[in-house]
């Protein structure tokens, strides 16, 4: 006999519940956790190098490391003289709550202010599975193009701070920074937008502060 | 390519679902996926086929339903998404709240 019953199930409750389990881990022992996401090659990691150098001093962080495949990111992260964790999601092309869930167990978290986690370069997928972050930040780097928001919404609505990277390179590159922070600020009014480039150090103390300003709230 | 994790989900909560209500084999279901989750359907398609082989939702017909982007803005105009910006027709004004979209939910199963 074929029955039929209506259910109305989210596809992504089983991401949701470990992500809320991380989310209490953290609270536990008030580490703040930011969900670094962007393409690939625009520059978290560099990034994460400058920030742990500049901040390193007053900030205990924490880095754990999403990658397809390699550990090259996490070396950078522990010679610039912070704990990382390495994840290879063999394939899958973001982080999940349950890899995180696996990769903090790592760690000693009370012994951190700030955990970073560097997702898989890709500006879809991140955007999509809590890991149980208290906020989401992303890098666009100019080279990529103005006109990622539009093609990309919703890592643009999903984030609290876009990084606009590679501020170095806009002589050089066809795309106007102007109508990024216009087109990500139409998706996402509340985002908090720095220009920076990871190169000079240009803008980053914008970013250093949001970072601090995160710690208090 | 997020289709593959999410099938992986999907299937997951099918075998639940068959469980619960005693099916030994689900022959169809319905996902409702919203617009803005950038999911393409024929990925999806065969990422479930894959997925689930050899469990209680091999062989099932599935039926995905788009459910479009609706923003409603604090003016009180409710829209469309297009081009993927959300920038109200009425006032003007950007952003405005996500009423419909960002689904993705598994609605129906039939089985024996």
């Amino acid at each position: 006999m074929v029955t039929k019953v209506k259910v109305v199930r989210d596809i992504l409750e089983v991401n949701e519940r470990v992500a809320a389990e991380n989310r209490s881990r953290f609270d536990a022992t008030g580490v703040r956790v930011v969900n670094l996401m962007s393409a690939p090659g625009a520059g978290k990691t560099t990034l994460l190098e400058r920030t742990i150098s500049s901040l390193g001093s007053s900030l205990r962080m924490g880095v754990v490391e999403g990658d397809i495949q390699g550990s090259q990111d996490a070396e950078r992260i522990e010679r610039a003289g912070a704990v990382a964790v390495q994840i290879n999601t063999d394939g899958a092309c973001h982080l999940d709550a349950n890899m995180v869930a696996t990769a903090v167990a790592e760690l000693d978290l009370a012994a951190l202010d700030l955990l970073v986690v560097e997702n898989v370069g890709n500006l879809v997928c991140p955007a999509e599975f809590n890991v149980g972050e208290h906020a989401k930040a992303m890098i666009l780097s100019l080279p990529e193009g103005d006109d990622k928001p539009a093609k990309y919404p919703l890592m643009f609505h999903e984030s609290r701070v876009l990084l606009i990277n590679k501020m170095d390179l806009a002589p050089h590159v066809n795309a106007d920074p102007e109508r990024i922070e216009r087109d990500a600020r139409t998706i996402n009014p509340e985002i908090e937008v720095f220009r920076v480039s990871c190169v000079t150090g240009e803008g980053l103390g914008g970013w250093y502060d949001w970072l601090r300003a995160l710690q208090g709230g | 390519m997020h289709e593959l994790s999410l099938a992986q989900n999907v299937v997951e909560i099918l075998c639940e679902e068959a469980t619960t209500h005693g099916l030994t084999r689900i022959t169809s279901y319905r996902l409702a996926v919203g617009e803005l989750r950038a999911v393409v359907p024929e990925m999806l398609r065969t990422c479930l086929k894959i997925v689930g082989r050899g469990t209680a939702v091999d062989g099932a017909a599935m039926d995905l339903q788009v459910v479009p982007g609706r923003i409603h803005c604090s003016c009180g105009e409710m829209f469309d998404v297009s081009e993927l910006l959300f920038l109200c027709p009425g006032c003007g004004r950007p952003g405005g709240e996500i009423i419909s979209g960002q689904e993705l939910m598994l609605v129906e199963i039939e089985g024996d």
